[in-house]
């Protein structure tokens, strides 16, 4: 197994960098162009809920990665937040889905589907979350 | 690499322009593209097709800003369309159901023949 951390003051500017080299690294494992792009786009959309729900002041934000033959775990914690209720976070925004294609205006115009992505591409997600912070853990398979 | 943005008119009656997207629709690259073209439809009076055979990367931020556009452009009673996605991009907007609600084509040329919902 081999690993890789990373530990970042909450800035946006740093994500398409991490999700750049945590994607190419992912190539070395098993994971084909389609795979890869699917891991990058995790990674994205990870990071940057962690810096813009889960930061207070400075404190950092920490990435851990897991490569290992046809897997990679990818764990990132964040200090701030007030933590959430993450399942009525994920009904909440499949309802918005639901709106979406029922072609509710209201519903087409707001954030929130980054989730829904994360938990479509990958295989497991786990996110704990609470008044210290949030750990969001997931793990991709090659096939 | 963010976001490189062109506009260009289109010689179509009722107004069409296109907006040809180069590099990543992030979040970066989201606020720069919201900066030009919110304006623009705000303002204007056409019809927009959105060519992204050059756009390498979308993330949520990314799909948020076409929504709006289409949003906006829908309010108006014109139309927003997709040209040219690339594989591994449509299946991210596929996951969100965009490809459900914003018309997708493989060509610029298919998009402007396609006069449904023109007036």
């Amino acid at each position: 197994m081999k690993i890789l951390k990373m530990e970042i003051t909450p800035d946006f500017g740093f994500v398409p960098g991490i999700r750049s080299c945590i994607a190419r690294v992912a190539y070395g494992f098993g994971f084909d162009d389609r795979e890869v792009y699917q891991i990058e786009t995790v990674v994205d959309e990870v990071c940057n809920n962690a810096i813009e729900h889960g930061t207070k002041g400075d404190k950092k934000i920490k990435i851990e990665c897991k490569f290992s033959n046809r897997q990679i775990e990818f764990i990132v914690k964040d200090s701030g937040g007030k933590g959430f209720n993450a399942e009525e976070i994920f009904e909440h925004n499949l309802n918005l889905l639901k709106k979406d294609l029922m072609g509710e205006l209201s519903a087409l115009v707001r954030r929130g589907r980054g989730l829904i992505i994360v938990q479509k591409l990958v295989d497991k997600l786990n996110i704990k979350t609470g008044k210290d912070g949030t750990t969001v853990r997931i793990i991709k398979k090659a096939r | 690499m963010s976001i490189d943005i062109q506009i260009k008119e289109l010689d179509e009656q009722p107004a069409m322009k296109v907006v040809a997207l180069k590099g990543e629709l992030d979040i970066l690259g989201g606020k720069e593209f919201g900066k030009i073209i919110l304006p623009l439809i705000a303002e204007g009076n056409f019809n927009l097709i959105s060519d992204l055979s050059q756009l390498e990367y979308i993330n949520s931020t990314g799909i948020y800003w076409l929504m709006r556009c289409f949003s906006i452009l829908r309010e108006k009673g014109k139309t927003f369309k997709l040209v040219g996605i690339k594989e591994q991009i449509k299946e991210v907007l596929e996951v969100v159901g965009i490809t459900k609600i914003i018309p997708t084509y493989t060509t610029l040329k298919e998009a402007i023949a396609d006069r449904k919902g023109i007036k």
